[in-house]
């Protein structure tokens, strides 16, 4: 009977011993990265909209406050979104008839809700409240990065859970507490007080954000 | 044969949702703001009291927290179209936005603070409301923050001529 494998196939076998963890680990090595880029998470991704809406002009050149539209950004958890009546606060007489702003009429007729798509949306297992950061002097800027330069909103930060951790370990050294974006949360506390020091155990409790 | 139960579980394994996934579809709809909405004939929706108690003046002193709290809201809501001085020369009106009347004018400086709650409550004209986005007590605050830009305006013109 001949020889069922020749010479070569002892290198071969070695070679393909020695490189198939290297492949697993190289992958495994990719794979880890690839779920900590930001591609991963949408960042820089654009949604797409019903209406071509733009923070440059908005937020950039007309200086609209951001709290114009997102009302609840200072009190409640959610930021919420601009509703067809604030669009047509202005809209009534600035591009009244144009074609872009059907969907807004639409909504204003029937009576529904404008339906846009959202970047930051988190998994409803984690609990996220605006009122509770803002008031504390954490601009828009530093989850949301520079939104008044967007011509398309994107996500400019992962808002992954590390990514918030990485704040709630220490968030005493990443507040601009003495350049707080809304003068009246500091106003609030008694003078002479000094700020109060944050729970670091109370924010890093997985049911602070899991509840 | 026996690598089959591994498979099988890594075929299960691989059918796992990431915590990932895209979610636009769920966008927003919890944020739409509704204060609108008509009640039933005959009812009172909660803390209407509360409302109209907001509403009712609080006198016409004005403390420095209260014209602080006007001074934010008025450059928030009013500033985009009457202008940061009430001249009603803000960025909007620069773009198209048929101008407002200047608050310095004779007729507006004699109005009193119910007639500026009012124009905040329930619009006027071309100007739609507020009331879905400025409170009660706030309406207060920014009508008084108003009447102070008036009177330091009309101290400025009277000093100049
Ligand atoms: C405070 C006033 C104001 C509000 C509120 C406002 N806009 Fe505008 N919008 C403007 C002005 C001013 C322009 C620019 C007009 C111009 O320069 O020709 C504009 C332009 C636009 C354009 C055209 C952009 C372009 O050049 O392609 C769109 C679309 C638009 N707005 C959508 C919206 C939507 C949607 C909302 C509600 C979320 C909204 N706007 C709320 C003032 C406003
Ligand atoms: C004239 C109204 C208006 C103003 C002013 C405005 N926004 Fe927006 N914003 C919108 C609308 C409409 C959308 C939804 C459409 C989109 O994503 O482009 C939005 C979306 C967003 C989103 C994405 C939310 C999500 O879930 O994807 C962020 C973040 C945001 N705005 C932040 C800001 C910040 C920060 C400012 C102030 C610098 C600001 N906005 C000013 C109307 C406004
Ligand atoms: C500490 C980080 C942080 C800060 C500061 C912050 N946001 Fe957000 N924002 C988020 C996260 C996280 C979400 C997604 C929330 C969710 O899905 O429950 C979000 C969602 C939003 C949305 C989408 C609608 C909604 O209510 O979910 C808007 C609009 C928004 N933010 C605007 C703002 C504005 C305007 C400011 C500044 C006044 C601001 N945010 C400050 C983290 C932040
Ligand atoms: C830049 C810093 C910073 C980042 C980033 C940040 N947080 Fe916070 N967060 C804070 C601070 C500061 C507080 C404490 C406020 C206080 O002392 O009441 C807080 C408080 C909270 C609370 C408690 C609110 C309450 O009910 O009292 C929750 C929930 C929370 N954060 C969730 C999140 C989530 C989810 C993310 C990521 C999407 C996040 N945070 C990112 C700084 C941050
Ligand atoms: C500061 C807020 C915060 C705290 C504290 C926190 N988490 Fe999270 N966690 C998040 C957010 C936000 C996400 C969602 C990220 C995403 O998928 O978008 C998340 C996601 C998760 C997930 C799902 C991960 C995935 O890939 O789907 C698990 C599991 C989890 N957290 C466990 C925990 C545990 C256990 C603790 C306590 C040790 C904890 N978390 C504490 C904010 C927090
Ligand atoms: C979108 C632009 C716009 C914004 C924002 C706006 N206004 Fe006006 N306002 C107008 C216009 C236009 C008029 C003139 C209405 C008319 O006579 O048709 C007006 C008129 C007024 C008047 C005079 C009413 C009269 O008796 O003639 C007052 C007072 C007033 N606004 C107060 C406010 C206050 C307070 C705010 C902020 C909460 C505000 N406005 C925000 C456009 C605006």
């Amino acid at each position: 009977m001949a020889q069922l494998f020749s010479r070569r196939a002892t290198t071969i076998f070695r070679v393909v011993l020695t490189l198939t963890p290297l492949a697993a680990a190289a992958g495994g090595g990719l794979t880890y990265a690839w779920l900590r880029s930001d591609a991963a998470w949408g960042v820089g991704k654009p949604a797409p909209q019903p209406i071509p809406f733009r923070h440059d002009l908005h937020a950039g050149v007309l200086k609209i406050d951001c709290r114009y539209c997102h009302t609840g950004a200072e009190r409640a958890a959610d930021a919420g979104m601009p509703s067809a009546q604030t669009c047509m606060t202005c809209h009534s007489q600035i591009w009244a008839g144009a074609s872009v702003l059907e969907p807004l009429r639409t909504a204003l007729a029937l009576d529904t809700p404008l339906r846009w798509r959202s970047v930051s949306r988190l998994p409803d297992f984690a609990y996220f409240h605006h009122g509770a950061h803002v008031s504390k002097g954490v601009t828009c800027a530093t989850c949301h990065g520079r939104v008044e330069e967007m011509p398309k909103t994107v996500k400019a930060r992962t808002l992954s859970m590390g990514w918030c951790l990485e704040c709630h370990r220490d968030p005493g050294s990443r507040l601009p507490l003495h350049t707080a974006v809304l003068a009246t949360a500091e106003k609030k506390q008694p003078s002479g007080q000094a700020p109060r020091a944050h729970d670091t155990s109370l924010l890093m409790s997985c049911s602070t954000c899991h509840r | 044969m026996r690598l089959i139960a591994p498979m099988l579980a890594l075929a299960a394994l691989a059918a796992c949702d990431s915590g990932t996934e895209s979610r636009e579809e769920a966008a927003s709809t919890r944020a739409v703001q509704r204060e609108h909405t008509a009640i039933p004939y005959g009812t009172a929706s909660r803390g209407t009291a509360a409302r109209a108690a907001a509403l009712a003046s609080p006198g016409s002193s004005a403390t420095p927290e209260l014209l602080d709290r006007g001074r934010e809201r008025f450059l928030i809501f009013c500033s985009p179209c009457h202008g940061a001085s009430g001249r009603g020369d803000g960025l909007v009106v620069s773009r198209g936005f048929p101008a407002p009347p200047s608050y310095h004018q004779e007729r507006l400086r004699g109005a009193p603070f119910e007639h500026i709650v009012s124009v905040i409550t329930n619009g006027t004209g071309l100007m739609h409301s507020y009331a879905d986005r400025v409170p009660p007590e706030d309406r207060w605050a920014v009508a008084h923050y108003v009447r102070s830009l008036q009177r330091t305006e009309a101290q400025t013109a009277g000093a100049s001529e």
